[in-house]
């Protein structure tokens, strides 16, 4: 729009109106690129990028679940995917209710943990139908965090899990990479470096036919 | 006093005469007369249907010239000088087209006043009578030292045959002479005729006098031309030896023509079948007739606050009542120029539904509220408007206001007690957002334009009432947020159509 329309616009008192689709002021807001290593041309579907958490009912008072939990993916999410080069998400709400569970060591904080994800969308609805559909890609090491009430942070979680511990991203400046891998499970497997609690199960629902 | 020295026909026979000029073109540098010849034809009717001259005598010039009048003067003074010297004669001189205070304009050519009214008087007859309708023409009638007036009584002085000689002008000296485009004719000619035929009847007797026709056509002209720019008062002059009154037509006599009767006394218009051409205007009491040709009229009532008409059949020699005549629904009698006041005003209350605004949103109710301003050739609307949505996509719930005005003009065309019409609407909304959400979501308020055309569709069950249904597509004009670039802004185009009814209430 031209700087003059601009400028009566402001004169008269005008915001924006937003149509039907508008879905709010996001919360979080992350991009970054697609870096496929693996050819994913015999796969049907169309690449989509999400966010998926960790369920919280895999954190008992301590031990592992019986079975392996299903990830919880964000529902209100709005998702621009160019593959195979880039993507953009942005979250409008807080982490599902299921996926939000006190922290360790300090039962009165409430947490979520989570990451970005590339799935195959077979139907094109933007759910992940566990089964049917599952991962080819994840951002590596990167754990998506939201605690009440300090809302989103980012962070990269060291590769041996000995480092310095995790890494805060900037949420406005840092761009988070997708990696289409072989192994997309080992990129998220364990995120936080804490053997003692099940993530993700031994199985991180990675696409049928996609090489894990 | 006067006393109008014509006598009507007693025991000896009586021959009628006329001669009936018209001629719409004048000098060469004047501006043509639209009506003038049609007016020498509808007075020659006039005279041969209920005026007592036979066809045979009736000689009808239109677009003469200077020498072809005299000529004509010559052969109706040949063809008088032939009859009975016992036979009473009655003469009748009409002319309408331009003129000046001195001459008839006739085509370029011209025929001096006093030479007209010379040869008048000299026709051998016993009854003259010359009427004018052409501007100037007046000074014929101005005395010395007199003074144009009102006419007044006539005194029947000396019952008996008389000569006279009677000079009507249709304006006074130095007063143009008016045609109507809505009378389709000269304004005096109009009234004239429509008093010999029978609404100048004062007495009710079936007949109309010289003196009624003249007061007649006096009062309604000086009432007609009073909305115009300038007044127009006929003028009279009688030179005679005392008699009894000239009756210029008898309306029961007429066998051939159908007579029609006013229930109630009013002011009535006469038009075609079609309703396009005024046959006549009157003002009658209750009882008064009017005589016509046999067909079907559409007569119209009109009083200071309601317009009233019916279609009318009359047939020969029958005496056909109007009554049973309904109320115009005032739009239409404003739009048809048949109303007593030139504009009308309304208020209209109405309530529809307007199409989603923008994309992903729904459609939603809007009330309206308004005037309406009604003119013989176009409806505007003024009017205010509130329209209210909700929007819900699972996230957030949307709230929309707007409140807005905008500006209607419809062009109506009138079928029966429908009329409908294209119609252009422009108006200007303040619109809100507000949203209920478990996250953030941003207020917004922007002005919006549109324009868009529509189509109506209106009713009247009462005359003071109209129901309207409306139907239309707004082009709209939006600072919409870019998607691309949420911080940023937009003006968006949208087409939205609407459908809305409403009430309307003619307050005057």
């Amino acid at each position: 729009m031209s700087g003059s329309a601009e400028l009566l616009l402001l004169l008269v008192g005008c915001a924006p109106l937003q149509d039907g689709g508008y879905l709010g002021e996001p919360l979080l807001t992350m991009e970054g690129e697609i870096l496929q290593q693996i050819s994913l041309s015999e796969l049907d579907g169309e690449p989509t990028a999400t966010v998926i958490w960790t369920p919280g009912a895999s954190r008992g008072e301590g031990g592992p679940a019986d079975e392996p939990p299903t990830p919880v993916q964000h529902q209100q999410v709005w998702v621009r995917t160019e593959f195979p080069s880039s993507y953009q998400i942005q979250l409008f709400d807080e982490p599902p209710e299921e996926s939000i569970h006190a922290a360790l060591g300090e039962p009165s904080l409430q947490v979520g943990t989570g990451t970005v994800v590339l799935f195959m969308d077979l139907d094109g609805d933007g759910l992940i139908d566990w089964g049917d559909e599952g991962l080819i890609g994840a951002a590596e090491r990167v754990l998506l965090t939201w605690s009440e009430p300090e809302g989103y942070g980012l962070g990269r979680v060291p590769e041996d899990c000995d480092g310095p511990g995790f890494v805060r991203l900037d949420l406005e400046s840092d761009d988070v990479d997708i990696v289409v891998a072989e192994d997309v499970c080992e990129a998220i497997v364990d995120p936080d470096c804490d053997p003692g609690s099940v993530e993700w199960g031994d199985d991180c629902r990675a696409h049928p036919g996609s090489h894990r | 006093m006067i006393a109008l020295g014509l006598v009507l026909a007693a025991s000896a026979a009586e021959h009628r005469y006329a001669l009936i000029l018209g001629h719409n073109q004048g000098d060469f540098d004047e501006a043509s007369l639209q009506f003038a010849q049609r007016d020498a034809r509808r007075v020659g009717e006039v005279l041969t249907s209920m005026g007592g001259v036979p066809s045979r005598n009736l000689i009808l010039l239109e677009a003469p010239d200077a020498g072809q009048v005299r000529g004509a003067l010559d052969r109706l003074d040949k063809e008088l000088s032939e009859l009975p010297e016992d036979d009473q004669v009655v003469v009748f001189v009409f002319y309408s087209g331009h003129a000046d205070a001195s001459a008839l304009h006739l085509g370029g050519t011209r025929l001096a006043l006093k030479e007209l009214e010379a040869s008048v008087q000299a026709l051998p007859a016993d009854a003259r009578v010359l009427l004018l309708d052409a501007c100037r023409t007046g000074e014929l009638t101005r005395r010395k030292g007199a003074t144009v007036v009102q006419p007044f009584e006539i005194v029947v002085e000396d019952p008996g045959d008389a000569q006279g000689m009677a000079i009507i002008t249709s304006a006074s000296a130095g007063e143009d002479a008016q045609e109507s485009d809505r009378l389709a004719g000269g304004v005096f000619t109009h009234h004239l005729v429509t008093g010999m035929r029978g609404a100048a009847d004062a007495s009710g007797e079936g007949s109309v006098t010289l003196t009624e026709a003249y007061r007649y056509a006096f009062d309604r002209t000086v009432a007609t031309t009073s909305a115009a720019p300038t007044l127009q008062h006929p003028s009279f002059k009688f030179d005679l030896s005392g008699s009894s009154e000239l009756i210029l037509t008898r309306t029961h006599s007429a066998a051939e023509l159908g007579r029609l009767r006013a229930e109630v006394a009013g002011h009535y218009l006469l038009f075609d079948q079609a309703g396009r051409e005024l046959v006549a205007e009157f003002e009658v009491p209750v009882g008064g007739t009017v005589a016509v040709q046999p067909g079907v009229y559409l007569v119209r009532r009109r009083s200071p606050s309601r317009l009233d008409e019916a279609r009318v059949e009359a047939s020969a020699g029958q005496v056909v009542a109007l009554s049973g005549l309904k109320p115009v629904p005032i739009g239409q009698a404003t739009r048809r120029g048949g109303a007593p006041d030139r504009t009308a005003v309304a208020l209209q209350l109405g309530g529809g539904w307007v199409g989603p605004m923008l994309t992903d949103q729904e459609a939603g109710p809007s009330l309206s509220a308004g005037l309406r301003v009604e003119t013989s050739w176009l409806s505007v609307l003024a009017r205010a408007r509130y329209q209210t949505s909700e929007h819900d996509n699972a996230q957030l719930v949307q709230q929309q206001t707007l409140v807005g005005g905008e500006l209607a003009l419809v062009r109506y065309l009138d079928v029966r007690s429908v009329s409908l019409g294209p119609q252009l609407t422009a108006g200007v909304d303040r619109v809100w957002q507000t949203y209920e959400t478990t996250g953030e979501a941003r207020d917004g308020q922007s002005w919006v334009g549109r324009v868009g055309p529509a189509a109506r569709l209106e009713w009247s069950p009462l005359a003071r009432v109209n129901l309207g249904l409306e139907g239309g597509l707004d082009v709209v004009l939006a600072n919409q947020s870019d998607l691309e670039d949420p911080g940023a802004a937009a003006l968006a185009t949208s087409v939205v159509p609407r459908a809305m009814v409403d009430l309307g209430v003619w307050l005057r």
